[in-house]
């Protein structure tokens, strides 16, 4: 009770904190748009008479919008200036400071990047059935909560090298090829969207949005929570071995 | 001979008064309220040739827009300025290669892994110093600063910073210095460092300097002269030693002020 | 020629001073490697689809690409590092200010003296991807195809000198509204060829924000043979970007100085 009340606390200060620099977040949101629109070109010069490319494409827009995590800037910058130190001092654990300034972001992003999603929706003449969003929610929170653990994940290595953005650039290449963005799932050759299936980063764009769109949906979300126990173990493991490496260097 | 005619020099500028708040950064994109700051007005001063004059006041008086206008970063809104006889903000190339601005809060800029030997060798390609007029300075710069020339800026202290910034500066041989708070957050030995070697440069090349500081040490021990700016306009400008005597009660507490913060 | 020279001396420090970082500079040349590699796979899952996209084979996607890889390796050397995030890298901490006082062209100075060699890994990459196309294209490309790439790239260059030099301007206008990330992104758009995209986004790629001129004009000279309104567009977009750019900087500087006001 008293982390669900801390953890509000953190995000209304980081909401308001964020608001001062909304044109800057507008940028973030062009960023965060961009990979997926290009996407929907490109697949919609391939199949010009599917409905469904352009459904799948908006829906992926929205889940990246919602989903966007960017710990190498905020976390990883804590570590490499020092300031960490002070948070690690609070009587409250670090990772609660770094989810509430996520969802604050996530939020601005949401909420500047609606009109854009509810435009592109439009000129596309996309609908989606309402049924299918709503099945879709319990699976864009994992896929949040996926994105999140995975970034949080590679900025970690901040303790480790001042070669964040390169790590996490890498991270996002992933994420963008077998994700669902570069292309659907069911469009790669044979092989490769088996394995695809198999990687977290399926869960994390391509699965809700999928789900939002309307397609195949079985009811289970046991691989979305199988990849966060996973990436929840290796997170915490690597956080404590950073932590002693921190604490020890003493900086 | 004159090196610096200053003539009812005026600087003013709208500075965007903006409140707190979302609502009031979303206000200010629409329409902006401005306010005059007037940072010079009615300032005259001239300086000859081989003058060290010191420039001093409190924070926010001026001195460091009219460096910036004497070295022609600046545009002055009015007035008439004229350093070795040419208009500063028209940024003539030879004019720039015979004045340098140097500051203490930033004394050396550019990349800060280069080396200070390659910063003076870009330095001799920036102001065309020909090479054995290059190597006569660097010599006698390297003895009087005790420079290292091979290690990177990145890693100097403070004080081998403010060092390097002048080696850089003088490197061309300019006529006329500019120097704005050489001895800023410098340690007591490093300050008298910087100094004694403008003492001597000034001595042997006969330079023109203008100097601002907030430690009265710098000021007394370099200048014969002082002229002083509060709020933008000059209060006093003559001998150090008579300085006291005439002035109003409050600029003689604002000296003693300065004075203070120097022990 | 002292323009040239102090280009030369600010390229071959750079060079020194990262041949001291080797971590970073294999994380770079892994970074080039797998980012290149990424839009080549995404390029090709689609043409495991179809032979032909927006009218673009994959041959001449690939030429694509190794144009658009090329001309953005030679910004992030020799461009970025002066003018990225330029409100606070190149105003707030005083770099501008020691500009003007030295005694060579400010714009010169503000836009092309640093450098970031290593970048120039990407061209290598680019490079390759290039021969790469060509070598799969069913017809070579001709001189005078060569000759109007070659021209061409050149014109892409100065256009995106020009547009991150617009862009750093904003900055004596409005220095908070930092668009770094903004134009990154929408660089991305260049990648593509424009026939992929809606209308309206093709007009503003080709007349508003001109990344059509980075890549795709050029390629499709290359394979499709010289074409004399494409070679004078790109030309005369080049001088017309330029000659802004040149005044931009001049208003900006007049309002930074305080010359107006």
């Amino acid at each position: 009770m008293r982390t669900l009340s801390l953890l509000t606390f953190r995000i209304r200060q980081q909401v308001l904190e964020w608001s001062g620099a909304w044109w800057f977040l507008l940028t973030l949101v062009v960023q965060a748009v961009i990979a997926p629109l290009i996407g929907l070109f490109i697949w919609s010069a391939v199949y010009p008479d599917d409905p469904s490319i352009t459904r799948y494409y908006v829906a992926i827009i929205l889940v990246t919008l919602m989903t966007e995590s960017f710990e190498q800037h905020t976390f990883s910058n804590r570590v490499y200036d020092g300031t960490l130190s002070h948070e690690l001092l609070r009587p409250q654990p670090v990772v609660l400071g770094v989810i509430g300034e996520n969802l604050a972001i996530r939020g601005w992003l949401t909420l500047l990047g609606a009109p854009i999603v509810l435009v592109t929706a439009i000129a596309l003449h996309t609908t989606f059935a309402w049924q299918s969003v709503l099945l879709a929610i319990p699976g864009i929170a994992l896929a949040a909560v996926l994105i999140f653990l995975f970034t949080f994940l590679l900025s970690l290595t901040a303790f480790w090298t001042d070669r964040v953005h390169p790590v996490v650039g890498f991270g996002s290449q992933l994420a963008f090829l077998f994700g669902g963005t570069a292309a659907p799932i069911g469009l790669l050759p044979d092989g490769w969207a088996r394995i695809a299936e198999a990687l977290p980063f399926y869960g994390m764009h391509g699965l809700p949005a999928e789900i939002a769109s309307g397609k195949q949906y079985d009811g289970s979300l046991g691989y979305q929570l199988g990849w966060v126990a996973v990436l929840t173990i290796a997170a915490a493991a690597v956080w404590r071995a950073g932590i002693r490496r921190y604490t020890a260097v003493g900086s | 001979m004159t090196v610096v005619e200053v003539d009812e020099l005026a600087m003013s500028y709208r500075a965007p008064v903006r409140n707190g708040g979302l609502r009031a950064a979303l206000g200010s994109l629409v329409r902006r309220e401005y306010k005059t700051v007037q940072a010079l007005d009615q300032v005259s001063f001239t300086i000859g040739k081989g003058e060290v004059v010191g420039f001093i006041g409190p924070n926010g008086a001026g001195k460091t827009t009219t460096m910036k206008i004497l070295s022609g970063i600046l545009h002055p809104t009015a007035g008439r300025v004229a350093v070795l006889g040419d208009t500063p903000w028209q940024r003539r190339a030879p004019f720039l290669k015979r004045i340098a601005f140097v500051r203490g809060s930033q004394p050396v800029g550019g990349s800060q892994e280069l080396t200070v030997m390659d910063s003076l060798e870009y330095q001799r390609l920036l102001y065309d110093v020909a090479r054995p007029d290059f190597r006569r300075t660097l010599d006698e710069l390297q003895q009087l600063l005790d420079l290292q020339l091979d290690r990177q800026l990145r890693a100097l202290s403070l004080g081998e910073r403010m060092r390097v910034g002048l080696a850089m500066a003088l490197i061309y041989r300019p006529e006329v210095l500019f120097l704005d708070e050489p001895s800023i957050g410098l340690d007591v030995t490093a300050a008298a460092q910087i100094r004694r070697f403008i003492a001597d440069h000034v001595r042997t090349t006969g330079a023109t300097v203008l100097l601002t500081s907030h430690y009265v040490a710098d000021v007394t021990s370099l200048c014969e002269r002082l002229i002083l700016i509060d709020q933008g306009k000059l209060a006093y400008d003559g001998p150090f030693a008579e300085l006291s005597a005439r002035l109003s009660p409050y600029a003689a507490d604002l000296l003693e002020s300065l004075r203070e913060e120097d022990r | 020629m002292k323009l040239l020279q102090l280009f030369g001396a600010g390229f071959s420090m750079s060079v020194r001073r990262s041949v001291a970082f080797r971590t970073n500079l294999l994380f770079d040349v892994v970074l080039a490697f797998t980012g290149l590699g990424t839009t080549i796979a995404a390029v090709a899952i689609v043409f495991t689809r179809t032979d032909t996209v927006g009218g673009w084979s994959k041959a001449e996607f690939l030429v694509l690409i190794g144009t658009y890889e090329l001309i953005t390796g030679l910004r992030s050397a020799f461009i970025d590092p002066n003018l990225s995030w330029f409100p606070d890298n190149g105003i707030r901490n005083g770099k501008l200010d020691a500009y003007l006082l030295q005694p060579a062209p400010s714009l010169f100075l503000a836009s092309l003296s640093l450098s970031a060699p290593l970048a120039l890994i990407q061209c290598v990459l680019g490079a390759g991807v290039l021969s790469w196309g060509i070598g799969t294209a069913p017809d070579k490309p001709d001189l005078y195809g060569v000759l109007s790439w070659l021209l061409l790239v050149i014109a892409g260059l100065v256009v995106t000198w020009a547009l991150s030099v617009l862009l750093a301007c904003l900055a004596f206008w409005a220095p908070k509204l930092q668009l770094d990330v903004f134009y990154h992104s929408a660089w991305q758009l260049g990648r593509y060829p424009t026939d992929v995209f809606a209308r309206p986004i093709r007009f503003a790629l080709t007349y508003v924000f001109p990344l059509a001129l980075i890549a795709a004009v050029p390629s499709s000279a290359l394979l499709n043979g010289p074409n004399a309104g494409q070679l004078a567009a790109g030309l005369l977009a080049a001088a017309v970007a330029a000659g802004l750019a040149a005044l931009a900087w001049r208003a900006g500087l007049r309002r930074y100085t305080g010359a107006t006001s």
